[in-house]
């Protein structure tokens, strides 16, 4: 060893202790030296000047607003006015001027104002003065503009999907709401909106509904309000077809401007994301005391009085763009929350540290059981019989939406089929046809099987038969109790038997045509053997079964879906 | 770096917590490097006692732009000098009314800060050096501080860093010779 690492050895090896007397000493006079000096918080909070010059707050502040309200990025997936000509304009316009307003409408709350033409908009926050947005939602950018400091930054939105007309976009979110077997549409009657009698349709589906009011002389909408998750969201002031520059939505950084960049992953944040957002929220922005809400609304309202804070921490840029990066992955996790049914948030007025009082607990998807933040920030699952507070009574993970009648001349269901090798060589098929949506007043529903030759055996519902009789080759007529389907049992099942010498492909590679009952928007293909079967498997199954095919999620029907291997061969 | 910034952020806005936070952080380093170059626990318990009610006196315009610990442990070093050379003067010849400048007895804290073996071996050998390079190679070695820096912080040269280090070092395994080799014999 070397003497200069002696040295440094014996310095490493160095220790001293303080008693507590020592510390008592001086911190005791460093903390009186501290309350001598404290001035109130409010006193050294920023207004306008303070949020011109905390960039990176505002820009990621910005970004979130941007995405927290692009209405149906989840749904990609009576009087004289009726719903689809309350739409009309909607689906006719070309350009909208629109006021958007996150949580309560109320003085407090900051109103976004945008323009779209195409896949652009033009977005302002009325308590970010001097910063425009400008969205372009084919190629998932932003460019954000700060005229009176010259600055320009392009957030790019990484798990958006490309948009090429956002005006395209909501009005397939509106064909969808009227057309599609998973929404339900009411009528919501009359009511003034400022002075004019506005008419009103509700169309839901779990966890989403939209309420559009639409003036009832005119039939032009006045009013969008939009509820998903926990989120609620209000257009107002809508003017469609209103002429506008082309400049205003250009992407292009104007001349004189610094431009900066940065990335934000939509749909990438998890709860450590969260819980570090909270730790930041209460530590820099709190005072050591978390936020009165974590709720998209609560952090729009918080944002100037965080970016007053974020000025006077001296920020390099580095940091401000880290910290600014970790507030987004913190609000994401709640604007695109994942977990089942809602979140609950009580750390309102709790201090960081109180290990004991439970702040935030949610229950993540296919979990049995919830997390539990505590205000010390540690985590815990618990069953929810042990959870802090009852759930809210509106709290269902899934709720079922009933059989519903609709305008249109067909039936609308979900379908899996179940295909099992019998030991006798005949390969049982049951077809679980789940019943959405059918004809108003029609109990008749037709159906037709996948291999005409091979004879219907059996209609049930709930375990009980009903009733059907042959029109044609594999065609079948089926009579349904509309009252007990409108009640919620709304699952048939279909059974028949098929001989794998009649299959394509032969019992030594069995295949199968895919065709549902009726139209469906989800069709799965199932299939299981007998140990005493003549076959076995090719796959490992889940359980008895191998999935050699699944369809669906969207909210168009299909009936033909190809064919398929049954993934079973002749045993070995 | 970024919790350190989150602390002097809080202190400033009057968090006794956070002030606390930064003490109980960074007390062991500053006691031990004020210990190194003053080789007097009193001393170095004085130090870091000042050093922390300038360092709240001044947070109102205090602005964090390198590390909070190598802010410290500078502030540390500058008390020490000034400590150092207030020290000398007090060791003149007493003055005409016949009474010292030195600590008086009744000021003598208790024993209250615990050193080991290593530390009164080190700082042992430090009090043999200059200040100029006790301070140098505590800041290097100790505080983990670049000659650069430590330069900025000193108003002098890098270069007027690296040879004090340099002859600090030399001098101290003169020193140090053969006691630090049995120490770390018998610690290994």
């Amino acid at each position: 060893m070397q003497p200069a690492d002696d040295i440094r050895q014996l310095i490493h090896q160095s220790q001293i202790t303080s008693s507590e007397q020592v510390d008592r000493r001086i911190l005791a006079d460093a903390l009186a030296d501290l309350e001598n000096r404290r001035v109130p918080s409010d006193a050294r909070s920023g207004g306008w000047r303070i949020v011109m010059h905390s960039k990176i707050f505002r820009l990621a502040a910005a970004a979130v607003i941007v995405i927290a309200v692009l209405f149906g990025l989840q749904f990609l997936g009576g009087s004289g006015v009726t719903f689809a000509q309350a739409i009309q304009p909607i689906l006719n316009a070309n350009t909208a001027i629109l006021d958007i307003v996150v949580g309560v409408e109320d003085p407090n709350t900051p109103v976004i104002r945008d323009m779209i033409v195409g896949s652009r908009i033009r977005r302002t926050v009325d308590n970010i003065e001097g910063s425009v947005s400008i969205i372009d939602l084919e190629s998932s950018r932003i460019l954000s503009l700060t005229e009176k400091t010259k600055e320009a930054v392009y957030v790019d939105l990484k798990g958006l999907p490309s948009i090429p007309n956002y005006l395209d976009h909501l009005k397939n979110v509106f064909i969808k709401l009227q057309d599609s077997p998973h929404f339900e549409i009411q009528d919501l009657g009359t009511k003034q909106i400022d002075g004019s009698a506005a008419v009103g349709f509700l169309a839901k589906r779990p966890n989403a509904e939209i309420t559009l009011w639409a003036d009832a002389k005119t039939g032009l909408p006045v009013r969008i309000e939009h509820k998903e998750g926990q989120m609620f969201v209000v257009c107002k002031n809508l003017q469609f077809d209103v002429p506008m520059d082309e400049a205003l939505f250009s992407m292009e950084v104007p001349e004189g401007y610094s431009e900066q960049k940065m990335e934000m992953d939509l749909f990438g944040s998890t709860e450590a994301d969260f819980i570090e957002g909270l730790r930041i929220r209460a530590e820099t922005f709190g005072d050591g005391r978390f936020p009165d809400g974590v709720g998209v609304e609560d952090f729009m309202r918080s944002i100037e009085a965080m970016q007053g804070k974020g000025e006077e921490l001296g920020l390099s840029k580095e940091q401000e763009a880290e910290l600014g990066m970790k507030m987004n992955r913190h609000l994401l996790f709640i604007r695109f929350f994942k977990g089942e049914g809602k979140w609950y948030y009580r750390g309102k007025d709790v201090q960081l540290g109180e290990a004991e009082t439970p702040i935030f607990w949610y229950r993540p998807k296919d979990s049995a059981s919830y997390r539990v933040i505590y205000g010390d920030l540690h985590v815990e699952d618990v069953a929810p019989e042990n959870l802090p507070e009852p759930l809210d009574p509106d709290d269902t993970a899934e709720v079922k939406i009933g059989y519903q009648q609709w305008s249109k001349p067909e039936f609308v269901g979900t379908q899996e089929d179940y295909w099992y090798a019998l030991p006798d060589g005949k390969i049982l098929v049951k077809a679980y046809l789940t019943l959405l949506k059918g004809p108003t007043g029609v109990s008749s529903m037709p159906v037709k099987l996948p291999y005409p030759e091979v004879p219907l055996e059996a209609v049930l519902l709930d375990r009980e038969p009903l009733t059907f009789q042959s029109v044609g080759d594999g065609l079948y007529d089926v009579e349904l109790p509309l009252d007990e389907l409108a009640a919620g049992r709304t699952k048939l099942i279909f059974q028949w038997h098929v001989s794998p010498n009649d299959l394509p492909g032969g019992p030594g590679d069995p295949r199968t045509v895919l065709r549902s009952l009726i139209p469906v928007v989800s069709y799965a293909l199932k299939v299981g053997a007998d140990p005493r079967s003549d076959f076995e498997l090719t796959q490992e199954p889940t359980g008895l079964w191998v999935t050699p095919f699944t369809w669906g999620g969207a909210d168009k029907t299909g009936t033909e879906f190809g064919s398929c291997g049954l993934m079973i061969r002749p045993r070995q | 770096m970024m919790e350190d910034k989150l602390l002097v952020f809080r202190s400033r806005r009057g968090s006794r917590e956070a002030l606390t936070r930064i003490y109980e952080k960074y007390k062991a380093d500053l006691l031990l490097l004020a210990m190194g170059l003053l080789n007097d626990k009193a001393a170095a318990e004085d130090i870091v006692h000042d050093v922390f009610l300038s360092f709240v006196r001044g947070l109102d315009g205090f602005r964090l732009t390198g590390s909070l610990k190598g802010f410290l442990l500078t502030c540390t070093a500058n008390h020490a000098r000034n400590w150092n050379k207030a020290q000398r003067v007090r060791l003149r010849p007493v003055g005409a009314d016949g009474e010292s400048a030195g600590r008086t007895v009744a000021e003598e804290p208790l024993e209250t800060l615990a050193c080991n073996e290593q530390l009164e071996l080190l700082s042992g050998a430090l009090a043999e050096l200059p200040f100029e390079q006790r301070e140098i190679v505590m800041l290097h070695l100790h505080g983990r501080m670049t000659f650069q820096a430590i330069a900025k912080a000193r108003q002098i040269s890098a270069n007027t860093a690296k040879s004090r280090y340099r002859y600090g070092m030399d001098r101290l395994r003169v020193t140090l010779n053969s006691e630090v080799t049995e120490c770390n014999q018998q610690t290994t």
